[in-house]
């Protein structure tokens, strides 16, 4: 199963950080007070964008082709993802 | 085909493709009005009249396009945060009006190429007419929405003030040229 990562805390809806790390190798844990990247805070959706984005060189064109969307629809929703992005980092900031 | 695709099917299409796909139904339609009398006077107006000049009811459908494109467009480019495209606007609009084909389409049908006004035949093609105007609309609205990536009240207002500017300025054209 693919679990996928909790951001939100279930009970009042803050955004989580990392308390705790542990190495599946040598069992080594470490303990601190780490934030998510931001873009590890975004939905899974969005993060796939992301990659599939970065694979084609940032050609909205070739997005377009293989998303079988128009390259407006795509632009925009590359405009949401940025927007969303801006939020979170005035959010951390 | 998924009935979304009849009022919104910018998702798919858009830029080059709508552009060409357009004007085919802006020749196919400007040569049925021409062959019924069928004339788009307006962005939302339609009248019948026999014996116009092929060039007039080009030069109606075309100003009809130009028009609303130009001033949804220059909305875009000062209403809208994203990096818009001419050639999207002006595919997609002139996507949308393919539905106008329908009214003189019908009058193509003997029954219904009668030039009276107050006859049900008339009374048939301009209900067939408002349909198609009401569709046009919605695919307009869609259009402007997708290629220009407004929202909310900037869409909206945006949206009419192009619809009446365009108006007025094609009436304009067409008594002039007239």
């Amino acid at each position: 199963m693919n679990k996928r990562l909790p951001l939100k805390c279930p009970s009042c809806e803050n955004i989580l950080q990392v308390k705790q790390l542990h190495c599946e190798k040598c069992e080594t844990e470490v303990t601190g007070l780490y934030s998510l990247p931001i873009i590890s805070q975004l939905s899974t959706e969005d993060q796939k964008f992301i990659l599939d984005f970065v694979k084609v060189s940032g050609s909205l064109k070739i997005m377009a082709q293989n998303m079988k969307l128009s390259y407006p629809t795509v632009r925009n929703r590359l405009d949401e993802i940025i927007n969303r992005i801006n939020n979170l980092d005035t959010d951390e900031k | 085909m998924r009935s979304s695709n009849l009022y919104n099917p910018f998702n798919r299409i858009a830029g080059f493709k709508s552009l060409i796909i357009g004007l085919v139904g802006l020749l196919i339609t400007t040569y049925l009005a021409f062959k019924t009398g069928t004339h788009f006077n307006g962005l939302i107006n339609i009248n019948f009249a026999k014996d116009s000049d092929y060039w007039l009811f080009f030069t109606e459908n075309l100003s009809n396009w130009l028009f609303i494109s130009t001033f949804m467009y220059t909305s875009g480019l000062i209403l809208s945060k994203s990096k818009i495209r001419v050639i999207d606007i002006f595919g997609t609009i002139l996507l949308s009006r393919i539905p106008l084909i329908i009214a003189p389409l019908i009058r193509l049908i003997p029954l219904f190429q009668s030039f009276v006004i107050q006859s049900w035949q008339m009374y048939f093609v301009i209900g067939f007419y408002l349909v198609s105007l009401i569709w046009t609309t919605i695919l307009l609205f869609n259009a402007f929405k997708i290629s220009c990536n407004l929202k909310n009240e900037r869409l909206i207002i945006s949206f009419i003030i192009s619809m009446i500017l365009s108006e007025i300025c094609t009436k304009l054209v067409i008594i002039l040229i007239t």
